[in-house]
């Protein structure tokens, strides 16, 4: 295993959710690699220090406050009026989505370099080697793993 | 007091102390989860108490297939990111002032061992310096770091609460825990040592 491997792992360690495998892979890496030790050491520092925040209670009276809004919600007369601009919404709702659908269609047809990262993340996540089909195809034909494509998703850096 | 199931039954038949019994257990978690994300004490109260009216009036669409925290949980977090859509949330920075207030106590909590941080840094400057490490960071990483520390779910519960792949909930969380990492040492002088 390599060190960049291993880092993308150590999150995963850190809560004792990487599988029986993976955890004899990483403790066997971090015997002799002094630098993701220290990676490792400052992981948990963050969780450390992430666990000092303490729990707040909300304002007293809560209950009744929110007894009060349901009340106040369910006594609330319903008119026609009422029916008319729901059915409006729903109607509005339809067409803005409508027009939404065919922009983003006409858009994702001329991929971004932005939009096509953020395509290739979401596409190495739901597909891996297993996949049928020409997607299936090209991850099978292809030498890219599934743990390739997990640590290229890991290092991704997001924007902000 | 009665298990989840039981309340819910009651609540489906109309029973308003069994309501109240399940705000009463779960206020403090509705409240905290919202209120890391937020960061403001009364939106978060207002976003709680807006979950437990959606909570009331789509009851009967509960039909018991998950548990009832899993759904709460749920509910709570797409309260928050719709409360975050329509006021959008300035993404706090760590500026100066902050990095100048903070510096010898984050110094401190970088370098010392347990003991000595508890001596060197009062208890509400550290819920403070948390807090505001937490806002700094975007909404999904602000969510999945309060399920994960505050909340202390299980991967599995996470997936379930956010909706997102297992592999997603790793990506974010190692994400979110590295801007941590990276801001920490940033407050700390880049380049001087060690976190």
């Amino acid at each position: 295993m390599n060190c960049n491997k291993c880092r993308t792992m150590l999150s995963t360690y850190i809560d004792n959710e990487l599988n029986n495998k993976d955890t004899r892979i990483v403790n066997e890496h971090l015997k002799n690699c002094s630098s993701c030790l220290k990676e490792l050491e400052q992981f948990k520092n963050v969780k450390k220090i992430l666990s000092r925040l303490e729990k707040k209670e909300p304002a007293p009276f809560f209950e009744t406050r929110v007894m009060g809004r349901i009340r106040e919600r369910a006594s609330a007369p319903k008119t026609i009026s009422d029916f008319i601009i729901a059915a409006r919404k729903v109607i509005y709702a339809g067409i803005s989505i409508s027009v939404i659908f065919v922009g983003l269609n006409m858009l994702l047809l001329q991929p971004t370099d932005k939009n096509f990262y953020e395509g290739v993340e979401e596409y190495l996540l739901q597909n891996n080697s297993d996949a049928g089909g020409i997607k299936g195809s090209i991850i099978m034909k292809s030498e890219i793993s599934k743990d390739d494509i997990m640590s290229l998703a890991f290092l991704e850096k997001e924007e902000q | 007091m009665n298990s989840d199931i039981e309340l819910i039954d009651l609540i489906k038949k109309g029973n308003h102390a069994a309501f109240e019994q399940i705000v009463t257990k779960y206020k403090s978690t509705v409240f905290n989860i919202i209120y890391s994300v937020t960061g403001d004490i009364s939106e978060a109260d207002d976003i709680s108490q807006e979950v437990f009216a959606k909570i009331y009036f789509s009851i009967n669409s509960f039909k018991g297939k998950s548990l009832f925290s899993t759904w709460l949980y749920r509910i709570t977090v797409n309260e928050c990111m719709n409360a975050i859509n329509k006021k959008k949330h300035k993404t706090i920075s760590l500026d100066a002032e902050f990095l100048e207030k903070n510096d010898g106590t984050i110094k401190d909590i970088l370098h010392d061992n347990e003991e000595d941080i508890e001596k060197q840094i009062m208890r509400k400057e550290t819920q403070e310096f948390v807090r505001n490490l937490i806002l700094s960071l975007p909404e999904k990483y602000r969510i999945i770091i309060t399920l994960k520390h505050i909340e202390n779910l299980s991967y599995e519960e996470i997936t379930k609460a956010m909706n997102v792949s297992m592999d997603k909930v790793k990506i974010w969380l190692f994400r979110a825990r590295q801007n941590l990492k990276e801001k920490l040492v940033q407050f700390k002088e880049v380049g001087e040592g060690e976190l």
